[in-house]
């Protein structure tokens, strides 16, 4: 089994109208055995920015602690709060440094910019950013993922359509991806405030 | 030729003998043909090309399984006893579920069921061969075939093809003169019998449930309720697993198919029982 699956995990983010859903899976793995219901993939990073870490685990965690790091050093440096766009080039650039030997972890970035624009956008290993205007999906899942949104995103969703079509996304990856599951969280991020939804899932 | 009965041979003695020998005769040793790859390929190496974890999706065989399955007496003289085999329904291929609703138990014959866990295509075709040895052994004896025999003809055939890369690990469960019997049989040519059985991805799940609540006598309902939960704590932790478990009790009258329930369910109802809060609150 490959060492991108060896824990388990997915994470999606949708955009909406001025608000951008992202969700992730709950399942903690040692390949097929489950070790943890409780993990959650998606991280703050700001009020209106979040990251999710999909793959090995133990890379996620040392590449959040790297991205808060640069992160809240920037912030200290230019005194304002970072934007997603900003965020995103700089995990990219965090994860190209290790070109020849790359963290496990595939980074995805969600939020809402200064004037609430949504943006979103996921990259691989090494940092190639992809930034689509719809959907992005990192992890187990994510070939699951990508067949189900193309179905439900629709063009400029208000916050609770595009939490409904977020949360029925995932929820059908999971019936699908044996490494990821055991429940959902769902973060609705909008201008301001963040709702955040846990969803109860198949536990098999 | 068909349709003919001794009848017809009735005036003739020499006929008649001639149509016992070709109407009798023991049927032959299933020996299949199955196409051969080209000379100087190992068919293990062939597979391992094609067919493995670096191949796609689809064409990876299927697998991931838990089977269960245990032998019980009646602790009142309401029940019946019996055997238990309870199974999940998932078929994965890697990581990807191929299927929710797999039926992993195989009729045998009347009294007799065999599971299915290993390779999904090798479990099923060797059954069916020794599901019909069984009928026509009970056409030509008169009387229906031990799961011991069965399973050792089960056994026999697969180690015919050690080392081929077959892939089954089925166990052979039912009623017969001697009372009820587990049978563990598998692709490297093992068969033992077994009180208490699990084969599988999810079999140290469901051993740890089975070990620890088993009892030789028991009521029908308490066995079944076993079974049940010994799937769905497997399901719960195996992610090779999963979907319905299904349920199928050989008593020493009857087998009885229950219906499948959903294991999500299942757990769902087991954590209300515990009273356990299994919200998932996140912070910051």
């Amino acid at each position: 089994m490959s060492i991108m699956s060896y824990t388990g995990g997915t994470v999606v983010a949708m955009a909406g109208d001025e608000c951008v859903c992202i969700a992730s899976d709950l399942r903690i793995g040692e390949q097929m055995t489950t070790i943890a219901t409780d993990q959650k993939k998606v991280h703050k990073v700001t009020d209106k920015v979040y990251v999710g870490l999909a793959g090995f685990q133990s890379d996620a965690r040392t590449v959040l602690e790297k991205i808060m790091f640069r992160k809240n050093l920037y912030e200290l440096r230019e005194n304002r709060n970072i934007k997603p766009q900003v965020l995103s080039e700089m995990i990219s650039n965090l994860a190209y440094q290790h070109r020849f030997g790359s963290y496990f972890t595939e980074p995805l970035v969600a939020g809402l910019d200064d004037t609430n624009k949504p943006y979103i956008c996921c990259m691989d290993t090494i940092g190639c950013v992809s930034a689509p205007r719809d959907f992005v999906a990192v992890g187990t899942g994510q070939e699951y993922l990508l067949g189900v949104c193309e179905n439900f995103w629709r063009e400029n969703m208000k916050p609770d359509e595009l939490f409904e079509a977020t949360a029925q996304s995932i929820l059908s990856c999971l019936e699908r991806d044996a490494a990821s599951g055991w429940g959902a969280v769902v973060y609705t991020i909008t201008k301001d405030k963040v709702n955040v939804s846990t969803i109860k899932a198949r536990m098999d | 030729m068909w349709g003919e009965t001794f009848d017809d041979f009735e005036n003739d003695e020499g006929e008649m003998a001639m149509a016992k020998q070709n109407l009798i005769a023991e049927p032959a040793r299933a020996d299949f043909t199955f196409a051969k790859l080209p000379l100087g390929i190992q068919p293990v190496d062939f597979m391992k090309t094609h067919f493995a974890e670096t191949a796609g999706k689809s064409m990876q065989f299927r697998k991931g399984t838990t089977t269960l399955a245990f032998v019980y007496e009646p602790a009142t003289p309401a029940d019946k006893g019996g055997i238990i085999v309870a199974v999940d329904s998932r078929a994965s291929s890697g990581e990807y579920i191929s299927s929710k609703s797999v039926m992993k138990i195989l009729d045998i014959g009347d009294r007799m069921v065999a599971t299915m866990a290993g390779g999904a295509a090798d479990c099923q075709f060797w059954t069916r061969i020794v599901a019909k040895y069984c009928t026509l052994y009970e056409l030509r004896e008169k009387t229906s075939i031990t799961v011991s025999a069965a399973s050792k003809y089960f056994a026999n055939t697969l180690y015919g093809y050690r080392g081929q890369g077959l892939s089954v690990g089925s166990m052979v469960a039912g009623y017969d003169k001697k009372g009820p019997q587990i049978f563990k049989v598998d692709s490297e040519g093992d068969r033992c019998q077994l009180k208490v059985c699990s084969v599988g991805s999810g079999s140290l799940n469901a051993y740890g449930i089975l070990d620890n609540h088993y009892k030789p006598k028991m009521t029908d309902d308490e066995a079944r309720k076993l079974g049940l939960r010994a799937i769905m704590h497997a399901t719960y932790r195996d992610s090779g697993s999963g979907g319905v478990c299904n349920l199928c009790h050989i008593t020493p009258t009857e087998k009885i198919r229950l219906p499948p329930m959903d294991v999500s369910k299942l757990w769902y109802e087991f954590a209300d029982e515990l009273g356990r809060d299994i919200t998932y609150n996140p912070v910051e």
